[in-house]
């Protein structure tokens, strides 16, 4: 069964089933509270039976500060997916197509150019799951992790920064192709 | 100023030299009423002149004397005088808000306890600490209200916020359309406004009201205000639902599923959301319970509509929609019907269509419940023959993650059948309940047995020859892993169901427990990140006694922040009577979990951090107008600052820092006691159970309790075991000799004053198993300790009657529990290795010992000043404490060597490998599971895994070498 509903704060007390997941990290309480603070319609749980946590999805909207505006790195508003994570045994129910779709629903609604989000390069599964989304890859972030799950020898890892264009962006000016070879640093993403 | 605080016309003189500024006149005038007449009042306005003065000196020795009031607790009747008070300290310290709440909120709080009924004292106290910022008060002042008064408050927050509700009603009517940026200032605007309307009507138990928002089109889930906000259409559903208005809930579902399934204008399904669980089960309910043909035959063809394959809408609603077919089924037909029906197809159906995810056997799992005697019989017969997955029949490779999903399902669904229905129904039976004694015999070991070897099988065969052969990324678990915990399962289930064995190795229980262990670890090669075979695996360690290897499973969570608060206790409850000591073993010496203090104070100080990064957030929730969010945050506050996790890491720590002294400093001048409330244990208000459960695997039937449950060795926290826990440290902390250069004596009798004033609670004998034998026996010896110390320091006891017969009586019976501790520890028979249960018996044996040797020293220069014949036998009795401790500490100390000696003979990783592949003593093939399957698994790997768990018993019994006599 599926059912979505709103983060409430006290799910931080639940959401071990698919935090204890390796490609999933846990933050501090700031973290999770400012986004319940700054934009609770955008985080949202998928509840299995016994209102298991099966899967979230954090997301905001906005707009890089007016001082980057004449940067070539500068975004225009824009729905943002922090982090969407399925717990390992809710996988292959299709939860984040549709976690991910009440995100891009939300950009439509409050009038955002695309939706983006950072998928490490070695995650083959993750970005296969956007392409057919629709997404895909806008830059690649060199080093943007400080870590590398696939070789724990590795000191860093890329990330792809994918996006997909919303219903405002009908001239698919903020997308572009074979993104991969655009390489930007850490300090470039806002 | 004046005028405000007049309480007697005698008093002008002194309020006209303040307003003069001749504090020195009015300090003269104050004393001299002083002189005749010592009043609180008085006393406050000396201080409130001194405060005013304008030397620093003055103002410091003011502070002193606030701090000092604050710690006293004394409770000032007139609010007049509480006023000065506050004024005084806004003199000295203009805004300081944690100090205002300490000792300010704090006396107004006391002032309100003391006059329950003053409506007029409360409401401004209320007033004040809401001012100050000092919630925590004001939430305490507005709990003593009278009811009258809360219904006030309420009946005015409601009256606010339905004006607003209003005002955006009407604007609506003067437009034809509603645009939330067109919207007076004084209406709601945003959704967050639109659920604070809802917790407020909610709070004050009005749903019809809530019910006449949310249908109305300015305010309710479609209005252009709730800009979508899917939480307002599950209050309407719920609300309908408990009203019983089941033609409008039944119709309000049907649209929303048509809804689900249509395209906009742009051809996109961007409502698709609505056929979500919740909307289906509402509208099954509605149409079940109007009766008639009709809303069955909709709820159908919704079904069929939502699973044509025209119908482009996700997979995860198409999911809801064919599980919306096995309920209506299940719910509108009997199992009892004389025709036959379609429970059994509808079953098959969904399994063939979503055997392949792993949620399947969730999703069937209540219903196959509801099956009847002979329909079960026609499932099992079906998995067990096969013959539920016909199209993938001919493809014998297990291989796939889809086929693997596909088995471990119906494996499930077999132990449901075979196993887990029955004995709950055994559990649930009057037979069973009239009948029970405590034992697990109610596993059916045979059915169990089986299981366990088919499952193990079936997941040797698919992790042969590695990960590679599944293309799976470092990160991925194994596709079969589900198979290997069922399994283990199941000998987890086999060894509660065996009895403990005089020798740890020889016993059936032990060898399911190590088989289980074996298993697990074994697939924790080919699945390093499965966090639910670590969990299981601590516990099993956990009975084991294998503290380092707990520990390793532990340390694999890799758990950080609130994680620390929900899951710490799998390891660390009980852990001061398990491995209180650094880890050796398996442990590196850098690691931040190298000893269990250092894990409990890193829990401690996310507390700490927690309570900032809390009240950060709900200020920007307000800034940013997300006002439900407010509630929830604080909700979390309040939560975490009385969890049994964060109990237990006070009272886990304190107890090993007590025993083992430590290198680093805790950090908490109060050995981690502010983190807690004070004197939470005598509160009212229970503790907060945050821990997780829920996380451990669990395939148990839905109506009995969960496998985390069942498979408990000891109890659980509780907060029975919490409030002993927090107040046996209390009395530990009373008997610890003070030094001098931390207030020696005089602290010492001021410890004794605050103990005596409020007195730990005496807890009865609990009706469950909340306490483990040892744990019990130490409550009655704490328990006699208390009391024992009430009677020979508080003099106003001396005086009673049964004064003499009550202190002999509660001396026989420290007496007895020491002696009773000491027998326990006597007959552990064969302690090597030290299981968790011999490890706990001697570490809590050698606790009591120590406090009753340390009470009795305590005790025997108070007890000289008790009048008459009374002192001199008391002196005797606490001679007999003495000798019984000390012979509780010397039975320990005895058992501690022949333990050490023990382990340090050889033969143990034969036995354990013995006991995992070959039963007990070598002789009962029929426990070992693993037998059979020897072949299958790495013997290279059992071999090294036998060895790590010998070395970490030895690792173990170094803490031993604390409890010294």
């Amino acid at each position: 069964m599926t059912s979505l509903r709103p983060f409430h704060a006290t799910d931080v007390f639940k959401f071990n089933p698919t935090n204890l997941d390796p490609l999933t990290e846990t933050y501090d309480l700031n973290f999770y509270f400012s986004y319940i603070a700054r934009w609770p319609h955008l985080f949202n749980v998928a509840e299995g039976r016994d209102g298991t946590i099966d899967a979230y999805i954090m997301g905001k909207l906005e707009s890089s500060p007016p001082y980057q505006q004449f940067s070539p790195h500068y975004l225009p508003y824009h729905a943002h997916i922090t982090a969407l994570t399925v717990s390992p045994f809710a996988r292959r129910l299709g939860l984040a197509r549709t976690l991910s779709s009440s995100l891009e629903r939300s950009g439509d609604s409050y009038d955002a150019w695309f939706v983006d989000l950072f998928v490490r390069k070695s995650n083959r599964i993750a970005q296969r799951l956007y392409e057919g989304m629709g997404y895909s890859v806008y830059r690649r972030v060199v080093d943007y992790y400080s870590d590398d799950l696939a070789d724990p020898g590795k000191s860093g890892e890329d990330a792809y920064d994918m996006r997909k264009p919303l219903r405002r962006d009908g001239k698919r000016e903020h997308v572009r192709e074979r993104g991969e070879e655009f390489e930007v640093a850490p300090e470039d993403v806002w | 100023m004046a005028d405000q605080m007049l309480k007697d016309r005698q008093d002008v003189p002194i309020w006209n030299a303040i307003d003069a500024g001749n504090f020195k006149q009015a300090l003269k005038l104050v004393d001299k009423r002083l002189a005749k007449k010592r009043t609180d009042y008085f006393e406050a306005l000396k201080i409130y002149i001194r405060s005013r003065s304008p030397l620093l000196a003055e103002k410091q020795a003011v502070l002193l004397h606030l701090d000092e009031l604050a710690e006293k607790k004394k409770a000032i009747a007139e609010l007049e005088t509480v006023e000065l008070y506050d004024e005084a300290f806004g003199e000295v310290l203009p805004e300081p808000q944690e100090s205002w709440d300490k000792i300010i909120g704090e006396l107004r709080w006391l002032c309100v306890k003391s006059q329950p009924k003053n409506e007029d004292l409360s409401l401004k106290c209320f007033q004040a600490c809401l001012r100050k910022g000092d919630l925590e008060h004001a939430k305490q002042i507005s709990e003593k209200y009278p009811e009258k008064q809360r219904k006030l408050w309420g009946s005015l927050a409601f009256a606010q916020i339905g004006k607003l509700a209003t005002a955006t009603k009407q604007a609506t009517l003067t437009r034809s359309r509603q645009d939330p940026k067109k919207l007076p200032i004084r209406s709601l605007q945003t959704p967050q406004e639109l659920l604070l309307l809802h917790r407020v009507t909610e709070a004050l138990g009005k749903p019809e009201q809530r019910l006449e928002f949310l249908n109305d089109p300015t305010l309710g889930p479609e209005s252009a205000v709730a800009k979508g906000e899917w939480q307002l259409w599950r209050f309407k559903l719920n609300l309908l639902e408990n009203a019983a208005k089941w033609q409008e809930l039944y119709e309000t579902t049907k649209s929303l599923l048509k809804r689900a399934r249509t395209k906009d204008q742009s051809g996109q399904l961007s409502e698709s959301g609505l056929s979500d669980w919740i909307v289906w089960e509402a509208f099954i309910r509605s149409a079940v319970e109007l009766r008639n043909h009709e809303p069955k035959d909709a709820v159908i063809a919704e079904v069929e509509a939502h699973l044509d394959p025209a119908c482009e809408i996700d997979k995860s609603w198409k999911r809801n929609a064919s599980l919306a077919l096995v309920k209506i089924t299940f719910v509108s037909s009997s199992p009892f019907q004389a025709q036959p029906h379609d429970r059994i197809p509808v079953i098959i159906k969904y399994l063939q269509k979503y055997g392949n995810a792993s949620t399947a056997y969730n999703d069937l799992r209540p219903f196959v419940e509801q099956l009847n005697v002979e329909d079960r019989k026609q499932l099992l017969e079906l998995i067990l023959k096969d013959a539920i997955f016909e199209e993938t029949k001919e493809d014998k490779d297990i291989k796939t993650t889809n086929r693997i999903t596909q088995l471990i399902n119906t494996y499930k669904l077999r132990y449901l059948l075979t196993s887990s229905l029955p004995e709950y129904q055994i559990r649930a039976g009057a037979a069973y309940k009239s009948s029970r004694n405590g034992s697990n015999g109610q596993y059916s070991t045979s059915s169990l047995r089986q299981l366990a070897q088919d499952a193990a099988k079936s997941y040797l065969a698919a992790v042969h020859g590695g990960r590679a052969a599944w293309n799976l990324l470092p990160t991925d678990t194994h596709p079969a892993d589900d198979l290997c915990l069922l399994s283990a399962m199941c000998l987890f289930k086999l060894a509660l169901a065996s009895t403990e064995d005089s020798e740890p190795l020889s016993g059936a229980k032990a060898s399911y427990v190590l088989q289980a262990t074996a298993l697990l670890e074994y697939a924790l090669t080919h699945s390093q990140p499965n966090f639910q075979m670590s969990l299981l695996l601590i516990r099993l360690y956990y009975y084991l006694g294998c503290g380092s290897m707990a520990m390793h499973a532990y340390k694999r969570l890799g758990l950080k922040q609130i994680q620390l608060d929900t899951l710490s206790y799998t390891l660390f409850d009980r852990i001061s009577t398990f491995h209180p000591h650094p880890f050796s073993h398996f442990v590196s010496d850098s690691s931040p979990y190298r000893t269990p203090i250092e894990s409990l104070q890193k829990q401690q100080k996310m507390y700490r951090n927690s309570r900032d990064q809390i009240s950060k957030n709900i200020w920007l929730s307000y800034k940013h107008g997300s006002y439900n969010s407010i509630f929830e945050i604080k909700e979390v506050l309040d939560t975490l600052s009385r969890t049994l996790s964060a109990a237990m890491s006070v009272v886990e720590s304190r107890k090993i820092s007590g025993l083992i002294p430590s290198k680093t400093e805790s950090g908490a001048s109060d050995g981690g006691f502010d983190i807690l409330p004070p004197n939470l244990e005598a509160s009212e208000s229970p503790f907060s159970d945050t821990n997780d459960y829920a996380t451990f695997p669990n395939f148990e039937c839905t109506q009995g309790p969960r496998f985390e449950e069942l498979c408990r060795f000891v109890p659980a926290s509780s907060d029975y075991r919490t409030r002993i826990n927090l107040a046996a440290e209390k009395l530990a902390q009373l008997l610890q000799p003070i030094p001098e250069d931390k207030g020696g004596k005089a602290a010492s009798h001021s410890a004794l004053q605050s103990f005596l004033a409020s007195p730990p609670e005496k807890f009865p004998k609990s009706s469950g198993d909340l306490l483990t034998q040892p744990e019990e026996l130490t409550r009655q010896s704490y328990d006699a300790m208390a009391l024992i110390i009430q009677d020979v320091c508080d003099r106003e006891r001396w005086a009673d009657q049964k004064f003499s017969e009550q202190l002999e009586s509660h001396n026989k019976e420290l007496c007895e529990s020491l002696e009773e501790q000491r027998s326990l520890v006597e007959n552990i028979k064969a302690p090597v290795p030290a299981l968790a249960c011999t490890l706990h018996a001697l570490y809590t044996g050698y606790e009591a010992g120590k406090t009753a040797s340390k009470f009795s020293v305590y005790l025997s220069s108070k007890a000289k000043d008790i009048p008459g014949s009374q002192s001199q036998s008391q002196g005797e009795a606490n001679q007999k404490i003495a000798a019984a401790a000390q012979r509780l500490l010397q039975t320990v100390a005895e058992k501690c060597v022949a333990i050490k000696k023990g382990l340090d003979e050889g033969g143990l990783i034969d036995k354990v490998l013995d006991s995992v592949l070959q039963g007990p003593d070598g002789t009962d093939a029929d426990v070992s599971v693993l037998c059979e399957l020897r072949d299958s698994l790495d013997e290279s790997h059992l071999e090294l895994w036998a060895g790590d768990v010998v070395e970490s018993w030895r690792d173990s019994v170094v803490g031993l070498s604390w409890l010294k006599v």
